[in-house]
């Protein structure tokens, strides 16, 4: 079924269809002058510039066309000297193609031939004319309207970063062509495409004036005073604190204290011994310590560590010196040292004080090795290699590794017994964990009370470390109990004993007036000063 | 160029390799020991070098007037000292009276004052705080006290025979082994970032 075709025309008014027709016959008129006077106008330029030509270039381009007929622009391009490389070589950053751009529009294809010849000379014009890198080009660009030029030939806008003087380019721009600029100031006044100088760059002014003055916030402030107020105290005389305890308080800090001292001189003074001796089941480790040294043949060399800090000296003494006794009694021959600054002094005032009537002492037959500086590394250096050792031995004990008792030593392996009598746990820590590996057998160690806790880790461990410990006033006791040889911590046992037990009577009742009696009457006051 | 910081770091880093490396490798043990012979020799310099330092101190407190009799006390007896020590030697007379009848007695004397403080300071412990870890703490004192001896010649067989063995043997003894293992993965952990240059306890 076909749809009948009505013409759009036969419905209009016959004054309509009038008018119609003449406007078409005035439109195809004006069209052919249009195009009768284009054409005169191109024949006219193009003869022209075919007669003005000069030579050499009507010349330049028979020989090309001779060659084989490149384009125009490629036969002109060997007649402009010192061209830029940017022109020659670099590609222009075209924008993408379209293709539909590219393709011939119907208006192209209905071009006559002698109007793209026309349109070509003038290309070949344009580019011969080129003198000026810049400015030639910039010219032609400002010609163009805006409207025509892609998008990486517009203007910068007000925005673009490139508008800042400041602005040097990125490193993969292309060179950008700026509009040229007259310098209008210094010794390039009325020059274009140079650097601008004054105003613009060396402007004379008074610099900005920045603020001192922290912004903190009031958090920040209240930190930085509470920080303040710290180390400030910190330089602060204190107040006395025993001009602040109240006389009751204070009366009775006096007589506890004194309750305690009298707790510790009376049974000295006494002289009797009343408290019943420790039990030796109690203290196995104190048994293997016995029986190591009790196997010692006579003469066997002993190396005696101690590292004692003289304000402990009371308390190790009473243990170390039944230990020493039993090492005498065994005809060991004893070489001391110590890693602590006073430990030969006090090891010979520990001999001289205890055993000055024993043959050994007596005779000088035992070596003090002195000082040993260094700590740890310097513990590994000497159970590595002993006499390599720097010592400050006392000058009673020049050249000891001469001495006939160190004459088989090596090694710190070699001594027959290693006997750490100490104060510290650190410093007992520092031999165990340095020495034993140059070790075949384990150390034997004396040691204050308050490192007991830390030696016995390293009881009973395989391989083995430690091999027997006698720690404290009890500890001295119950070797001697081991011994049967009362003569040294038996003088402080009952001393002992009733210092405990005053120590936990002042504890308890202490307590019992801190909890009973003195809290609630501060709660009290404090009820009433609310 | 600052070239001090990574000097140190490398040095620090190069000779803690070389000593690590002698106790795994029996061919550089001489030479670990020769360094650890250097180490001890730096040690004692450190020993004089702070002995200067106290006297430096002291003088500028004194030159200050600030508190400057207890300053002055202080270089009057450490020159004595050290003048004796120096010309007589260490185990002289003199060097030995000193030591014997001034240093000992003050600070074991120190040590026994220590030792009421501290009882008088357990005693008035519930007069500022009385709570739960306050009563574990004086609990565990008074038990060992009870266990660490006969009291006032009296023999307390459960706190000497079980309470007490318990608490040092179980209780103290599983404490410290766990302390140790912390110190020995801290020593550890210390030793490899020095290695590495992470710490520089030097201060490079």
């Amino acid at each position: 079924m076909s749809t009948p075709h009505h013409n759009p025309d036969e419905n209009l008014p016959d004054w309509l269809r009038e008018l119609r027709r003449k406007q078409s016959e005035q439109a195809a008129e004006d069209a052919a002058e249009q195009a009768a006077a284009s054409a005169n106008a191109s024949t006219e330029a193009n003869e022209p510039a075919a007669e003005q030509e000069p030579d050499w270039l009507a010349e330049i381009r028979k020989r090309h066309q001779a060659d084989g007929g490149d384009s125009d622009e490629r036969a002109l391009s060997d007649t402009q000297p010192n061209r830029p490389f940017r022109l020659d070589s670099r590609p222009l950053n075209i924008p993408a193609f379209d293709a539909e751009e590219a393709a011939p529009s119907d208006e192209t294809k209905a071009r006559p031939e002698w109007l793209d010849e026309a349109d070509d000379e003038d290309e070949i014009q344009t580019e011969s004319d080129y003198a000026s890198p810049f400015g030639d080009d910039i010219d032609e660009a400002e010609e163009l309207e805006a409207n025509e030029l892609p998008s990486w030939l517009q203007p910068p806008s007000e925005s673009s970063p490139k508008t800042n003087p400041f602005y040097m380019g990125d490193f993969d721009d292309e060179p950008m062509l700026t509009p040229a600029e007259v310098e209008n100031a210094g010794p390039l006044a009325g020059l274009s495409g140079v650097l601008p100088a004054e105003p613009e760059v060396a402007k004379i002014g008074r610099s900005p004036v920045f603020s001192t003055r922290l912004e903190v916030s009031e958090s920040q402030r209240r930190h930085a005073s509470v920080l303040h107020t710290l180390i400030a105290s910190e330089t602060e005389t204190r107040e006395d604190f025993a001009s602040t305890v109240k006389r009751p308080a204070r009366l009775l800090n006096w007589l506890m204290a004194g309750a305690m001292l009298l707790a510790a001189l009376l049974p000295l003074l006494n002289g009797q011994l009343a408290a019943p001796r420790p039990e030796a089941q109690h203290l196995p480790e104190g048994a293997a310590m016995f029986n190591g040294i009790d196997t010692l043949p006579a003469g066997a060399p002993v190396l005696v560590v101690f590292d004692v800090q003289t304000a402990l000296y009371g308390e190790v003494r009473a243990a170390a010196s039944p230990v020493i006794s039993h090492l005498l009694d065994r005809q060991a021959r004893l070489i001391f040292i110590s890693t602590q600054p006073t430990g030969p002094a006090l090891a010979e005032r520990l001999l001289q004080s205890d055993f000055a009537q024993v043959p050994l002492v007596a005779s000088n037959d035992y070596i003090s090795l002195g000082y040993l500086p260094g700590g740890m590394a310097a513990v590994r250096s000497f159970a590595s290699d002993p006499r390599s050792a720097p010592l400050s031995a006392p000058a009673t004990f020049t050249q000891p590794w001469q001495r006939a008792s160190l004459q088989a030593i090596q090694s710190v392996d070699d001594f027959a017994l290693v006997l750490l009598v100490v104060s510290e746990g650190e410093d007992a820590r520092m031999w165990l964990e340095q020495a034993t590996p140059e070790l075949s057998k384990g150390l034997m160690v004396v040691s204050s009370a308050q490192a007991a806790p830390l030696l016995r880790a390293y009881l009973n461990m395989q391989p083995s470390i430690v091999d027997g410990l006698v720690a404290g006033v009890s500890g001295g006791a119950h070797y001697e109990r081991l011994r049967a040889k009362e003569t040294f911590s038996f003088i402080y046992w009952d001393s002992y004993s009733y210092q405990l037990g005053v120590a936990i009577l002042v504890i308890l009742l202490g307590g019992l007036y801190g909890r009973v009696i003195h809290t609630p009457g501060q709660a009290n006051k404090a009820k009433v000063s609310a | 160029m600052n070239l001090r910081a990574p000097l140190s770091t490398a040095v620090a880093i190069g000779f803690g390799l070389l000593v690590l490396l002698g106790i795994f490798i029996p061919d550089l043990a001489d030479l670990r020991n020769r360094i650890l012979t250097w180490a001890m020799l730096l040690a004692a310099m450190a020993l004089l070098l702070g002995l200067l330092n106290l006297f430096q101190v002291h003088y500028q407190r004194i030159r200050a007037k600030e508190k400057s009799v207890y300053s002055l006390v202080l270089i009057v007896a450490m020159v004595i000292t050290f003048a004796l020590t120096l010309l007589q030697g260490s185990d002289s007379a003199s060097a030995e009276w000193v030591f014997n009848y001034i240093v000992v007695p003050i600070e074991t004397s120190l040590m026994a004052v220590l030792a009421i403080s501290l009882t008088l300071a357990a005693a008035r412990t519930f007069q500022h705080r009385t709570d739960l870890m306050n009563l574990v703490f004086i609990g565990t004192l008074l038990v060992l006290l009870l266990g660490a001896g006969p009291l006032f010649g009296m023999e307390l067989p459960y706190f000497t025979g079980v309470l007490s063995p318990y608490i040092n043997n179980v209780l103290a003894l599983g404490a410290m082994r766990g302390l140790l293992m912390g110190v020995a993965l801290g020593t550890i952990t210390t030793g490899v970032r020095i290695l590495i240059g992470a710490d520089r306890p030097y201060g490079a």
